[in-house]
């Protein structure tokens, strides 16, 4: 059973590979590579204790997860309740789903660990296994799935627990296989874990891949869906960081509290990825983590405005997709700086116009269906419908990639510039009305395939004595 | 059966008017060869009356026992899809712009099927059969590439013959590849004359100031002026003079659009003319009808100063109407266009007082 990895010695967090000290190191400009083969040795020598880095921090107890309690909860009470209580013969699904970094391994395995439960996690097999099996990524999943109701030879336990966050690809490629398999495993008596990773791009997504709504009804899998990190309980982790460094000072020195900060603003809610910045820039041998200043011109999280000097760190600019509602609100509400006479727009626009040039029809008519809300003067609203519709007419007319980027830079760029009374209030989004066409097979069914023109309906409602075409009030 | 259909004449020797038009058509079909048909005109000039015409001619009255059938297609994408379709043992006649942006899908295999299903009636007049598309200036462009391969692939068997209103939206290479028709509307003292000769069948009597009164508000539209003149009917008989001509209802609509742009130019305005606009669309009105009648009644009611700005901004959204597929922001762009020009003036108006 190679396949199967067992969780004995399971870090709980699960940050890849542990990253050697050369690999964590910031990426610079070339001109410092000198300056880190100078630091390349010292570190060397203690990698093996930099290695054990996350595994202290690792949480053990549920009170170190940096999770939500309610969440904790929900996810400890459906265990207690599949593993040790429900005695139906029917396999119990649990779906977990979150932005990378929220603590959904973490969360699943501390609880298995406090609660005694063993956990038997599907790994895909690399591609020389099967050539030697003879079998089917697909087979060996189900395969797998099926197996997990036989305890293992090596463990004791009576609970166990499957788990299958690493989804083989062919069942990625294929969703309604997905499905026969959940089907036939629907009767082993043995609680099932899923663990998806949210993304914003729908390609990725596995959640709605492999578990649209209809899924999770049929087999009555249970969803519980993780938040991203919160600051506050970011904070706490790298407290509990700080306090692994200062019992190593041989290896590990504090970072400056302005690293500390913008860690945590660049983390964005990733526990993972803060550590792994914590863990850089705690080693001896590095300086302080390049940070950039976010002044005004760059992008600037909203929610630390407060703080006119906060940083964020240089190597650590995700890439940040907005959803299609926040990427409207860039557009329709654009902050403006003033310079002197004339202003400047505070977001960047090539990034909105990257964000959206995979569907630009629909953001298109999504902009069109909403901005006279947040137009105050029919002037300006005059000039964003003129940009609109001439962009819409480059849009249906494309010949090249480029000239739908065309379009949506002539309407995103058009539209932050032209609105000069801002309606500031909020008001909801719509989405775009479709025009329905009425179903004229029937009414040319009636008056024996003859199809009178729509113009002229009037007065066959007159001569007919009928209304059965429609009627303008 | 209304007296637009009952009276449609059936063969050219029953035109009443276009006659010369009449003689070249028969004399085309004479011949075994036959080809490609774009027939184009304005609404009610007799397009359709034209293309049976050519049918009788070509295939004789057999081509006149219709049915009516529902064809089921199935898009790339699994979606299925239902059109009505007209037919007889000799054509088949189909709006495929009824699908909206499938029209393709419907082109292809409606095209391909009667292509490859030979005339097996031996006794047939002609080797090939016909196929009618209408409305064809409504196409996607990706129906009308579709349409010109299959026009070139199945000539041996298959003619087609397009209907539409104007070529302007027809691309080119579909355009050189038919022998374009077009049908103008007729004349007013035309229409008259026939409004008149269709009462004495019916045993009418049309007053002829009424009867001209009709030919003027169908606006050179025989059709239309056929369902007034008996809508008149069902509303007053007998005629008077001064009997009131009823009013297409999605032109007071759209008057009464006009009527509040020109009261309020606001934003609520604009959303508010943008509800109409789609209730319009989503009726079929045409959006060049919407636009030509919006304009003429906007233009009624603004001054001569603005007038040139207006019909400038009116040409150059007409235009993008016309290239592109969404019709309502350029409507609605237009709109918004109006109400910026004709703010500005009325405040430099009150600004003089």
């Amino acid at each position: 059973m190679n396949r199967t990895k067992k969780f004995k010695q399971w870090e709980s967090f699960d940050f890849g590979p542990a990253t050697s000290t050369e690999k964590s190191k910031p990426r610079k400009d070339d001109s410092n590579v000198t300056k880190r083969k100078q630091y390349v040795k010292p570190n060397s020598s203690t990698s093996n204790k930099a290695l054990n880095f996350h595994k202290e921090l690792a949480p053990v107890a549920v009170s170190d997860l940096a999770v939500h309690p309610k969440k904790i909860e929900e996810v400890e009470n459906w265990l207690k309740f599949a593993v040790f209580q429900d005695k139906s013969k029917t396999a119990k699904f649990l779906l977990l789903t979150g932005p990378t970094g929220s603590g959904k391994t973490a969360t699943l395995s501390v609880l298995c660990k406090t609660l005694g439960i063993s956990i038997t996690e599907w790994i895909t097999p690399i591609d020389q296994e099967y050539e030697y099996n003879r079998t089917n990524q697909i087979e060996q999943f189900s395969e797998f799935l099926f197996d997990a109701k036989y305890p293992s030879l090596f463990e004791s336990s009576l609970n166990r627990l499957t788990l299958v966050e690493d989804f083989p690809n062919a069942v990625i490629r294929n969703p309604e296989q997905f499905c026969e398999i959940l089907e036939s495993c629907r009767y082993i008596n043995q609680p099932i874990a899923f663990i998806c990773t949210e993304a914003h791009n729908a390609n990725v997504n596995l959640q709605r891949t492999l578990f649209p709504d209809e899924v999770l009804l049929k087999f009555n899998i249970n969803h519980i869906s993780f938040n991203s990190c919160a600051a506050r309980q970011l904070k706490l982790a790298l407290k509990r960081a700080e306090a692994l460094v200062k019992s190593n000072p041989d290896v590990l020195k504090q970072p400056s509290s302005t690293v500390i900060d913008a860690i945590l603003a660049s983390a964005d809610g990733d526990i993972r990825n803060a550590m792994n910045q914590f863990h850089m820039a705690s080693l001896l041998g590095s300086g302080d983590l390049p940070t950039v200043k976010i002044s005004t011109e760059e992008e600037k999280p909203g929610k630390r405005k407060r703080s006119k000097d906060s940083v964020k760190l240089d190597v650590m600019n995700k890439d940040q997709s907005l959803g299609l509602f926040h990427g409207l609100g860039r557009v329709l509400q654009p902050k403006r700086k003033q310079l002197g006479n004339s202003w400047r727009l505070v977001k960047n626009v090539g990034s909105l116009v990257d964000e959206f040039s995979i569907q630009p029809q629909m953001f298109m008519s999504f902009l069109f269906e909403n901005y006279p809300k947040y137009f105050g003067d029919i002037t300006d609203a005059a000039k964003a419908a003129n940009i609109l519709s001439s962009s819409v007419l480059l849009l249906d007319n494309w010949d090249r990639h480029e000239s739908l980027e065309f379009a949506l830079w002539n309407s995103i760029l058009g539209l932050m510039v032209v609105n000069e009374h801002k309606v500031s209030k909020w008001n909801q989004i719509r989405g775009p009305v479709r025009i329905v066409k009425k179903d004229t097979n029937k009414i040319q069914e009636e008056w024996n395939g003859v199809r009178y023109s729509p113009m002229d309906q009037y007065y066959h409602n007159i001569i007919k004595k009928s209304d059965r075409c429609h009627k303008f009030e | 059966m209304l007296l637009a259909d009952k009276y449609r004449p059936k063969d050219f020797a029953n035109l009443d008017y276009h006659k010369e038009q009449a003689t070249n058509l028969k004399n085309l079909t004479k011949d075994g060869e036959f080809p490609h048909l774009l027939v184009y005109g304005p609404l009610g000039a007799g397009k359709k009356t034209r293309i049976t015409c050519i049918l009788r001619e070509l295939f004789g009255p057999g081509v006149e026992r219709l049915k009516m059938e529902t064809m089921n297609f199935t898009t790339p994408s699994n979606k299925k899809l239902e059109i009505m379709t007209i037919s007889s043992n000799y054509h088949i006649e189909v709006n495929p712009s009824d699908v909206g942006i499938y029209d393709r899908v419907v082109i292809m295999d409606i095209i391909k099927n009667v292509a490859q299903s030979q005339q097996l009636n031996v006794n047939a007049a002609r080797e090939f059969k016909v196929v009618i598309l209408t409305d064809v200036d409504n196409l996607t462009k990706d129906a009308q590439h579709a349409l010109r391969r299959t026009m070139e692939k199945y000539i041996a068997n298959c003619r087609i013959i397009m209907c539409a209103t104007s070529i302007s939206r027809v691309i080119p290479a579909i355009s050189s590849r038919c022998l374009c028709i077009r049908v103008p509307a007729p004349e007013e003292s035309v229409i008259v004359d026939i409004l008149q000769s269709t009462c004495k069948k019916e045993d009418i009597s049309l007053p002829p100031v009424l009867a001209k009164r009709i030919a003027q508000a169908s606006n050179r539209n025989l059709r239309r002026a056929l369902l007034i003149c008996e809508t008149c009917k069902v509303e007053q008989y007998p005629f008077s003079d001064d009997q009131k001509i009823p009013e297409l209802d999605w032109e007071v609509f759209i008057k009464k659009m006009a009527g509040k742009i020109l009261e309020n130019q606001s934003i609520e305005t604009l959303s508010n003319v943008r509800k109409d606009l789609y209730e319009l669309l989503s009726n079929d009105i045409p959006a060049g009808v919407i636009f030509e009648t919006l304009l003429r009644e906007l233009l009624r009611k603004s001054d001569v100063s603005i007038r040139e700005t207006v019909i400038k901004e009116a040409a150059e959204h007409e235009h993008r109407l016309v290239q592109g597929n969404k019709q309502i922001f350029h409507l609605e762009s237009f709109v918004a266009k109006f109400m910026y020009v004709y703010q500005t003036f009325m405040q430099e108006m009150f600004g003089d007082f």
